[in-house]
């Protein structure tokens, strides 16, 4: 006859319990994952698209510069919420446009724009890269995906995706290594027009000027 | 008259070291009084740090309806961008700035790039970050970071040895990420008031906080001792040598920047600002500091 010693029984009590709430919580760590929002899935899967599609443009070495110019603005226009981007950069002289200025600076200062995320994108990723998306934060009707862009040439950059979600997910702003480029956008933009008192026509010929130089 | 010579000799060290400190020191004085008189920007920052640095509650709810409208006014502007009471100023400095960098630094930026391949540009810039540590652990721990703190040890001990004086980042590897803090981000973590934008001679963006804290930083900087007794064009040396490796890192992004903006000044001037914010909250974004997206 043995005798079953209080400690022991005790000893397996706690390896009971243990085994219990291990078990516990994987089934809610499943249970969380599978209910993860559909949202979140959406707006990765659209930086995902997106961010290899623009970087497979960038570093195609059968195009040339204006071809890959042309097919980047092609591909990342359709996917940029352009309206909005323009509105937030002109600060506050949005309201203060009038008809006929409005016109000329969506249209320039969407070419604008374009170029600015080719040029600066180009200076990373000629030799072509891959986004990594690692997760996302959403707020009202804009979501923040981050990711890691790592590039053929070794380098790695942390970006995020700022996105809206009014009509489908858009692009409206993208922080690199901490910097957003559309609130950088906003200060020269503002910054000009105050410069040149208070007249948005300044900016307009600065971004005609711009495009032209380019 | 040798040992007049010697004597003369080593008072002018003596003098040139005074001196050089009494110089720092009243352009800290300088830089808190000035800014203390000018700072409009008093609570941005600081409130991105207090709220940052905490844990962020999961449960954080942001009431846009009761959010202010201010897209026809300035004051949503002020609360991103950074105050330039001195704009003519600066851009004068800026514009002599950028003329050394285009006709000096840049050149000789692109010749060190050439010459020397990556992997002994990145091993010396390593070496000069791990002799710098000392700076990032003081930061670390008079923030309360002690993670980071730990990481910065861990990172010192293990570079140091393993990574032969720290030419190698071999802490990275095994998962202890670089990061740097200095004092001019304790400072704001701790409430000071950044004060506005200053562009000054050769060193470029800056803010009065930033200054105070790099003279802060001087007195922590292992390389202040190491070359305390030596000639003033020895003991910059490790200073001129991370300069330009620093800007031959970041020839591409910069002439991107040039090239694809409408005022590099204006630029420059949104980066440094965003760039300083996001060392402070050690790149955490806080969705609710970010301005309305337009409707």
């Amino acid at each position: 006859m043995y005798v079953i010693s209080e400690s022991y029984l005790a000893q397996k009590f706690a390896q009971k319990i243990s085994n219990v709430l291990i078990l516990t919580t994987i089934i809610l760590m499943a249970l969380f994952i599978s209910h993860r929002p559909a949202l979140a899935g959406a707006a990765e899967n659209f930086v995902n698209t997106t961010g290899n599609a623009v970087l497979k443009v960038v570093a195609d070495k059968a195009l040339s510069d204006s071809q890959k110019s042309r097919k980047f603005s092609a591909v990342l226009g359709r996917k940029a919420d352009m309206r909005r981007i323009g509105i937030f950069a002109l600060g506050p002289y949005a309201r203060k446009i009038n008809g006929s200025q409005r016109s000329e600076y969506n249209k320039l200062v969407k070419q604008f724009v374009l170029q600015v995320y080719y040029r600066r994108l180009l200076e990373f990723g000629k030799g072509g890269g891959k986004v990594e998306v690692l997760g996302s934060k959403s707020r009202g009707k804009e979501v923040i995906v981050s990711s890691s862009v790592k590039f053929n040439n070794g380098r790695v950059l942390p970006v995020k995706w700022r996105l809206t979600t009014s009509g489908g997910y858009r692009l409206f702003d993208l922080n690199i290594s901490g910097v957003w480029l559309t609130l950088e956008q906003r200060s020269v933009f503002v910054s000009i027009i105050k410069r040149n008192n208070n007249d948005i026509g300044a900016l307009l010929k600065h971004l005609r000027q711009q495009l032209a130089g380019s | 008259m040798l040992m007049g010579l010697k004597g003369m000799k080593q008072a002018l060290k003596a003098t040139h070291h005074a001196g050089m400190s009494l110089s720092w020191g009243l352009f800290a004085v300088l830089g808190i009084a000035f800014m203390l008189m000018t700072s409009n920007v008093a609570l941005a920052d600081k409130k991105v740090v207090q709220t940052v640095k905490p844990a962020l509650a999961p449960q954080v709810v942001v009431n846009f309806a009761a959010a202010k409208d201010n897209s026809d006014d300035f004051t949503e502007i002020a609360r991103t961008d950074l105050a330039d009471p001195i704009e003519p100023f600066n851009r004068l400095m800026f514009a002599i700035n950028d003329g050394l960098d285009i006709i000096l630094i840049r050149p000789i930026a692109f010749v060190y790039k050439t010459i020397l391949p990556e992997f002994l540009r990145n091993a010396i810039g390593n070496f000069l970050s791990n002799v710098a540590t000392p700076i990032t652990l003081t930061n670390d721990l008079l923030q309360g970071e002690w993670d980071r703190a730990e990481t910065t040890f861990v990172r010192f001990l293990v570079n140091s040895t393993a990574g032969f004086g720290g030419l190698i980042d071999v802490a990275a590897e095994a998962g202890y990420p670089q990061h740097y803090e200095d004092f001019g981000q304790t400072l704001a973590v701790h409430g000071l008031p950044s004060g506005p934008y200053v562009v000054l001679p050769i060193i470029g963006p800056a803010t009065p906080r930033h200054i105070v804290g790099r003279v802060a930083d001087i007195f922590v900087n292992p390389w202040t001792y190491i070359l305390w007794d030596e000639k003033f064009y020895i003991s910059i040396i490790p200073t001129a040598v991370e300069f330009v490796n620093t800007r031959a890192d970041n020839l591409e992004a910069l002439d991107a920047i040039r090239n694809t903006t409408s005022d590099y000044y204006g630029s420059i001037k949104s980066i440094y600002w965003q760039n300083r914010k996001s060392e402070i909250a050690n790149g955490r974004i806080l969705i609710e500091e970010l301005p309305e997206i337009p409707n």
